[in-house]
């Protein structure tokens, strides 16, 4: 084979994983086939439609991680705070018998306080978002510990159900929300100069300063929309159930945070797609649903997902040229 | 009297004897510069006059104060004593947005760029181009990028391709990014802190050229350099400054590369040039 054709051909591998999303788009498609030849009832509409409502809660966080990811921050206590919401709107709507659409509105403001406290703590306190929320991390989850006692609450009363259990068109509301977030948030992300910074600022603080943006309100407002969007997955996922757990959103953080690496988002901020977080949270719902339909073992689930983290992480880097490169 | 780097103006004899004809129209100029760190020196009573529309070279040795006079210029900094004059009136430079609005631009040593991001979107970075829908900013990225690639094709530099990140571009590319950055937004003043530090000798040919033509766009240059070949190059005068003093001006058609090199290490004394 002559160098030429050998040349051509690495660059039309090199043009097809040029495509943003491919790195996740590759295994998730693997895993659908592979797991629709092992139960034909894994693309069935039902269960499909469940995969999309599972995947739902998990992007909502997803949503706001990314943001967070891209301007170079973490958010270690998105599953605590989502606890919290549940465990706030249990309060709100049980005990002390407030109806429902005030308490999804005192909730959501709760949820906007909590990712402010972060927010504080990073750029006022100028501690590292790690420390900050892994202390935050610990801090909410002890709340509704020591809120609950481990004792769920409810029952929740009906109308807020309504909104859990719902459909649209043969759709959960939740998947409806969705299909507006991924669009909304795209768009903000790409064309507006909030996304513009956001972006800008993870590749290079100093620089984004420079150029006149204030990056520590920016920073601030990034925590506060992921505890707003925390608690919007909560209310959600709260009103599907008669009664909020305590332990509602245990490792939903991890969750997110490899659901945005597999959908391309940099760790060390200035890349990513909301499409790419939605790729990454349907991987990580087709790998627990299809092992489950293929009746593998569920405890081989975590192995299957790190093994796909590291394909994501190696197809990235085909992507950008720098697996292949010699030193 | 004469001018002798114009022509003097006809009308000007014939009108009367109180319109005098400047040398040179001077864009920039810093008066009787003086910072002191405190007790010691940074710049001691320097004059530096930018002519409209001439590139002039800063030259002087580590510690001669070139940082510090540029700081003063643009406004990061404010002197101890001193005034500043831009287009022949008193300004007081606040701070370097200030000073960006009043047209001078300054593009640093580190560049300044965000590395993962495109070249339009690094040229654009805080100025961005908008349109408005119900109140809602939505950025033109096409007109941007339009934009960002004439401003470089008309100073001479060829971008193969335009949607890379700038950490992928060469480094003369990313210096002609990050000088962009200043020259895009100003028609007036651009001060280059060593526009062609640890580049290669192609790059550095299409960044001194880049210098020329933003010259001949009508910007006025004042730029850092350690490199004298460079200097005789693009430029129309040399500053020199030694250990915070002004040692002396020269266009380059009076001068040669040893006077100057003589200037920088001090074996031609301070001269008594008057402010």
């Amino acid at each position: 084979m002559s160098v030429a054709t050998t040349a051509k051909q690495k660059g039309v591998i090199r043009r097809f994983f040029a495509i943003r999303e491919i790195g996740a788009l590759i295994p998730l498609v693997i895993i659908v086939v592979a797991a629709s030849f092992s139960n034909p009832a894994f693309i069935s509409l039902a269960n499909v439609l469940n995969m999309i409502r599972a995947t739902s809660y998990l992007f909502i966080v997803g949503v706001g991680m990314t943001f967070v990811l891209c301007g170079r921050g973490l958010d270690l206590s998105v599953g605590s705070q989502v606890g919290l919401s549940g465990i706030m709107l249990g309060i709100l709507m049980v005990t002390w018998q407030l109806p429902a659409w005030m308490s999804v509105i005192i909730a959501l403001l709760v949820g906007a306080l909590t990712g402010a406290v972060n927010g504080f703590l990073i750029t006022n306190l100028r501690i590292p978002p790690f420390i900050a929320t892994l202390a935050t991390f610990y801090s909410y989850r002890g709340i509704v510990m020591g809120i609950t006692k481990g004792v769920s609450i409810g029952p929740m009363p009906q109308a807020f159900k309504v909104l859990g259990q719902g459909t649209f068109l043969g759709i959960a509301y939740v998947i409806w929300f969705i299909i507006v977030l991924l669009l909304l948030a795209t768009f903000v992300l790409r064309k507006t100069k909030y996304g513009r910074y956001t972006l800008a600022m993870g590749g290079n603080v100093e620089s984004t300063r420079l150029a006149g943006v204030n990056t520590n309100r920016l920073t601030f407002s990034l925590y506060v929309v992921s505890g707003l969007l925390a608690c919007v997955t909560s209310v959600f996922f709260s009103s599907r159930f008669s009664s909020v757990q305590p332990s509602t959103g245990n490792g939903m953080e991890l969750q997110a945070i490899a659901a945005c690496i597999i959908g391309g988002v940099s760790l060390f901020g200035g890349s990513g797609s909301i499409l790419g977080t939605l790729i990454g949270c349907m991987f990580l719902t087709v790998v627990e649903n299809g092992m489950i339909m293929a009746h593998i073992s569920g405890y081989w689930q975590q192995a299957v997902v790190g093994l796909i983290i590291i394909i994501a992480i190696v197809i990235d880097l085909i992507r950008k040229g720098d697996l292949f490169k010699k030193e | 009297m004469h001018g002798t780097g114009r022509l003097t103006d006809a009308r000007s004899v014939f009108e009367g004897r109180n319109h005098v004809v400047a040398e040179t129209d001077i864009i920039l100029e810093g008066r009787n510069i003086t910072k002191m760190y405190g007790g010691v020196h940074a710049l001691r009573d320097v004059t530096f006059r930018l002519p409209r529309n001439e590139v002039v070279a800063l030259l002087g040795d580590n510690g001669a104060g070139k940082s510090t006079l540029v700081k003063i210029l643009s406004g990061a900094i404010s002197p101890t004593e001193g005034q500043i004059l831009v287009e022949g009136r008193q300004v007081e430079l606040a701070s370097t947005r200030h000073a960006k609005e009043l047209g001078i631009e300054t593009v640093y040593q580190d560049l300044a760029l965000v590395d993962c991001l495109s070249i339009e979107k690094n040229i654009y970075l805080g100025k961005e181009i908008v349109k408005r829908y119900l109140g809602l900013e939505v950025l033109q990225n096409r007109a941007m990028k339009k934009g960002a690639l004439k401003f470089l094709s008309d100073v001479g530099i060829t971008i193969v391709d335009p949607d890379r990140t700038v950490e992928k571009l060469s480094g003369g590319q990313r210096h002609a990014v990050a000088i962009s950055k200043g020259a895009f937004w100003t028609e007036k003043i651009l001060i280059l802190d060593e526009p062609t530090a640890a580049l290669g000798v192609k790059e550095t040919g299409r960044i001194l050229n880049m210098i020329l033509e933003l010259k001949k766009k009508g910007l006025s240059i004042i730029f850092i350099t350690h490199n004298m070949e460079h200097a005789f190059l693009v430029a129309d005068r040399f500053f020199v400054l030694r250990v915070g003093e002004k040692v002396g001006e020269r266009r380059k058609e009076e001068t040669n590369h040893e006077e100057i090199v003589k200037m920088i290490t001090g074996a031609i004394f301070m001269e008594n040039t008057r402010a």
